[in-house]
């Protein structure tokens, strides 16, 4: 299956030379977020801004129109919850979801309280090792509470998406699964991952975007889970394998804390597949 | 149905540290087209006098794909000219390392009707591969490689998983990573089989084999719908909960019926084991027809086996019903004889008493079949 979504940095003559594709764009400019939703909405499709910002939640100019725009919205803390509370009619309307880094100590109480007060959220793990105990918290808030609140990447993704034959990469909540979405530069040479592309590891360009599933180079990096098999890793042996994919294996080796989470993480997919099989009781 | 393990190749390109058909086997016989076509002519002939039956002809080795595409092709070739009227009731099956498979083999594979294949799996160094250290890293980079040509033309596979002294101290690391390499499951976790001397000191008894299962069986069991078809927990509950009787040819108590092997020299005999270990020979198919096969009396040992068990080693067995006393092989590597129970009985019996029934609160009890 091809990807569909390409993951670019605003370049607004380049997008407009396309035609019916995909778009999810980066950028650390909330000047350009209308600009960007007209030029890729004209003869392609904007499925997300990704708008990756150094000030806190609550000091995000929102402006009415910025309505309709899908935002991935990437702050390291939330702020003021006040300043906050104040926006909080303006920021239900919009199509949001906000990511705080992990690296900020309050992320994981303040992810909470945004989830309680119905804005969409998620983590966006940082350069710290996470607090997986912490994290581990959060999901059964996310995914066991029962006063409503909205959801909380990647729990979110790992208990709907979750299927027992099949490897669940939540690396799309962050468009870094290679399954759904491409990285490509300023000179539309496209990689399979974010990280690819700060190495300049490239598998080929726009102009064989159409055909990429053909691709020997990407045929293979779809493959690339299996490297853990081949390497014996320890990643591969741990029981939460197929929700997480080594995607913590450089701490692996020191912190099987991220075992316990994950394990615990595939346990509330299980729950979220059972609860939905079996449907909304009358009493719910 | 008749199944024949096929090994009209001794020779492999692995190592594996719990087969011993590399080192016991005369590594350079290969089965000639002469013979191969009387195979198929045989073949045709059984099936013509057995109107209402089907053959399965598992192709086995060693290495099969060591045979190279022509040879596949060229037994196509007989089986389009002497079993016109009965290949729709010939089926073929194969078990392989996958590491030399290619598009070309895919091809005839598929021209055979072969979209499942057989293969096996192990993560540890040193299991399995080429050369007297067995160089896994090599080896699994082809198995992979192999897999994934596999994946692309859409043939499944299942794997067996072979139980050593190296895995028997870590029964569910043992279980996380194959579960983990295929999801879907269809995987076996058999226990290594010595007949003779244990030269890479891998054996393990029985009761380490049952315990090794009975590890696994209440993690397994807890998230069962997390990991379908691992076998043995999914057969045992399919016989034991769902009383739909599939037993395996170790545990049926028939095979006698069913079961013949045919080597690279023509050479038959009761299965792929009984054939590597050189024992209940029926002659050869240069000169013997597999109904002449079928009717070796020297399969009467394997049904009065069965016939005499229920009396004798397994009086009284509340699982004789999914045992049947087990594999004659293994009672005859114990005791050198064919009228006694396997070995193995005390890993099942005690599977099932220890772990299975206590955790599931099932009982196993003779009933009759849903099949």
């Amino acid at each position: 299956m091809k990807p569909q979504m390409i993951v670019t940095l605003y370049k607004p003559e380049f997008i407009e030379k396309q035609r019916g594709r995909l778009f999810v764009v980066k950028t650390d400019d909330y000047g350009q977020i209308e600009d960007i939703s007209r030029v890729c909405n004209t003869h392609n499709k904007l499925h997300t801004i990704v708008l990756t910002v150094n000030e806190p939640f609550s000091l995000i100019p929102f402006r009415e129109e910025w309505k309709n725009i899908p935002i991935y919205l990437v702050v390291p803390e939330m702020g003021s919850f006040r300043d906050v509370a104040a926006k909080l009619n303006i920021i239900h309307q919009f199509k949001i979801r906000v990511f705080l880094n992990t690296d900020h100590k309050h992320t994981y109480t303040n992810l909470r309280i945004l989830s309680s007060i119905g804005i969409p959220c998620g983590i966006h793990f940082g350069k710290i090792d996470p607090d997986w105990d912490v994290i581990n918290d959060l999901m059964y808030y996310s995914v066991y509470g029962k006063v409503k609140h909205a959801s909380i990447e990647p729990f979110e993704y790992v208990t709907s998406q979750y299927k027992p034959d099949i490897y669940t990469d939540f690396s799309a909540v962050y468009f870094n699964d290679p399954h759904q979405s491409v990285h490509m530069n300023e000179f539309g040479k496209i990689a399979l991952t974010a990280e690819d592309l700060v190495s300049n590891k490239f598998i080929t360009d726009i102009e064989h975007f159409d055909s990429i599933e053909q691709n020997p180079l990407y045929k293979e990096g779809l493959k690339r889970w299996q490297q853990f098999f081949l390497d014996n890793h320890l990643c591969s042996y741990c029981p939460a394998w197929r929700v997480c994919l080594g995607k913590f294996a450089d701490k692996a080796e020191v912190n099987s804390v991220c075992k316990k989470f994950f394990s615990d993480l595939m346990d509330a997919a299980d729950y979220y597949r059972l609860k939905q099989q079996k449907g909304t009781e009358v009493w719910q | 149905m008749a199944v024949i393990i096929f090994k009209p190749i001794e020779k492999c390109n692995s190592n594996c540290i719990y087969c011993d058909v590399v080192t016991r086997k005369d590594q350079q016989a290969v089965m000639s087209f002469e013979l191969l076509e009387i195979v198929f002519k045989n073949i045709n002939e059984y099936l013509l006098s057995k109107p209402d039956d089907k053959l399965s002809l598992i192709w086995h080795g060693g290495e099969p794909l060591l045979l190279g595409v022509d040879y596949f092709k060229k037994a196509l070739e007989f089986q389009e000219k002497h079993c016109s009227q009965t290949k729709n009731r010939l089926e073929h099956a194969m078990q392989s390392n996958l590491t030399l498979i290619n598009q070309d083999f895919i091809d005839v594979l598929k021209e055979m009707g072969i979209n499942t294949l057989g293969t096996s799996y192990d993560p540890e160094p040193h299991v399995r591969g080429g050369g007297a250290d067995r160089d896994t890293a090599a080896y699994n980079k082809k198995f992979f490689k192999g897999l994934n040509l596999l994946e692309e033309n859409n043939i499944g596979f299942g794997f067996i998983y072979v139980v050593t002294k190296k895995s028997i101290q870590k029964p569910l690391d043992v279980f996380h990573v194959l579960s983990n390499f295929k999801l879907s499951g269809g995987f076996m976790m058999n226990p290594v089989l010595i007949y003779g001397d244990d030269k890479n000191d891998i054996a393990i008894t029985p009761e380490e084999y049952c315990d090794f299962l009975g590890t696994i069986f209440p993690y397994w069991y807890k998230h069962k719908d997390r990991f379908p078809m691992v076998d043995p927990f999914n057969n045992m509950m399919r016989n034991v909960r769902d009383k739909q009787i599939s037993l395996g040819c170790s545990d049926a108590g028939d095979c006698a019926y069913h079961y013949a092997y045919i080597g690279p020299k023509g050479e038959a005999s009761q299965c792929g084991r009984a054939g590597d270990w050189g024992i209940i020979s029926y002659g050869n198919i240069k000169d013997r027809s597999l109904i002449d096969i079928y009717n070796d009396k020297s399969r009467d040992i394997l049904v009065e086996r069965t016939e005499m068990l229920p009396e004798g080693d397994c009086k009284d067995c509340r699982f004789w019903y999914i045992c049947h006393g087990g594999c004659p092989l293994d009672a005859y590597s114990k005791h050198n004889e064919f009228l006694r129970k396997s070995s193995w009985c005390e890993a099942k019996k005690g599977f099932l008493e220890k772990y299975f029934e206590p955790i599931t609160g099932l009982k196993a009890e003779q009933h009759e079949s849903k099949n």
